[in-house]
């Protein structure tokens, strides 16, 4: 499929609002209501996947595949996975320990983000509630460590011109040549 | 933090769960497992041939029923019902049981398998009817 692009990260980072924001169609989502009496709060859960599609103009459309956000539905991150062209992960900026979360995923999906050639971005949400203001320096030290060459963005995933610029910045990576990862 | 006496009314409802979930094992030679399993992914309750991660199925079928309520709604079908799954060694359906719940059961190969959905439709209103029996009991 041309175009299809992976919205991964974790529980709560903004998956699902971030496709229902950019969508041009209304969105497939498979939301159950969250039964796990631990969260102690009532919430949904995304336990498949959500699909929106983004028109690009003269008919070409980019699909937008959102995965499960819990660990336990991982085996939905590789099945989706497969034929696409692209990665968005979103990092939760409040979260314990946002850089470890990049790690994660950066590590779940090397093998796509490779196939890719490197055709991915990060998008930190919920910076208007974290009180760390160093956060979009942190990560692109950390990925420069990993020899990644990958834009970071601040998303409000319920801004639609917000989501949008993270994935026009997909399609503009995947048709440069010269602006892929550098190594992985 | 669940209080003791909501503990018990778990293990209870699980424990009464599990008979009914070996009951319906027993109904028809061909059935071999079952299990009871949230929207949402958790297994309530199984009744699983040993080496079968009950976790894991549980989640799967969870992203499994979602979808097949996502197609039945798409191709204009209404409520989602059953979902029926072929596999070289035998059959596996799931059957919606609640708002918050599904039933799935393994079977052999079989001839049957009309009669073993409308006993799996069965037992899956009375999977439910514990479930609310058990969530008044807990209310009061």
């Amino acid at each position: 499929m041309k175009n299809k692009i992976i919205i991964t990260g974790a529980v709560g980072s903004g998956k699902t609002t971030a496709i229902t924001s950019a969508s041009d169609t209304l969105v497939v989502d498979t939301e159950a209501a969250d039964t796990d009496r631990m969260r102690g709060e009532s919430s949904k859960t995304t336990v498949a996947m959500d699909y929106g599609t983004l028109n690009l103009g003269a008919g070409a459309k980019m699909h937008l595949f959102g995965t499960p956000g819990q660990e336990r539905f991982s085996y939905m991150w590789e099945i989706l996975s497969t034929g696409a062209t692209g990665i968005a992960i979103l990092i939760d900026a409040t979260s314990v320990n946002p850089l470890g979360d990049l790690d994660f995923y950066l590590e779940v999906f090397s093998d796509l983000i490779s196939k890719c050639g490197g055709v991915a971005v990060i998008g930190i949400t919920h910076t208007d509630v974290t009180r760390n203001s160093r956060i979009l320096e942190q990560f692109n030290k950390r990925l420069s460590e990993v020899r990644l060459s990958v834009p970071v963005f601040e998303v409000d995933c319920r801004r639609r011109e917000d989501v949008r610029t993270m994935l026009y910045s997909l399609l503009s990576l995947s048709e440069s040549d010269d602006t892929h990862a550098l190594s992985h | 933090m669940k209080n003791e006496l909501q503990q018990r009314l778990d293990a209870a409802k699980v424990s009464i769960m599990c008979a009914a979930l070996r009951e319906l094992n027993a109904a028809m030679s061909d059935i071999e497992a079952s299990a009871y399993i949230s929207l949402d992914g958790y297994t309530i309750a199984a009744e699983l041939a040993s080496g079968v991660d009950s976790n894991r199925l549980g989640a799967i079928c969870a992203s499994m029923h979602a979808l097949a309520q996502r197609a039945s709604q798409e191709i204009k079908h209404g409520a989602f019902n059953l979902l029926l799954i072929e596999s070289e060694q035998g059959y596996m359906l799931l059957v919606k049981s609640s708002v918050e719940a599904m039933l799935v059961v393994s079977t052999k190969p079989s001839k049957s398998l009309g009669m073993i959905a409308s006993v799996s439709k069965q037992f899956a209103e009375k999977l439910k009817r514990i479930q609310e029996t058990h969530k008044v009991a807990a209310a009061t």
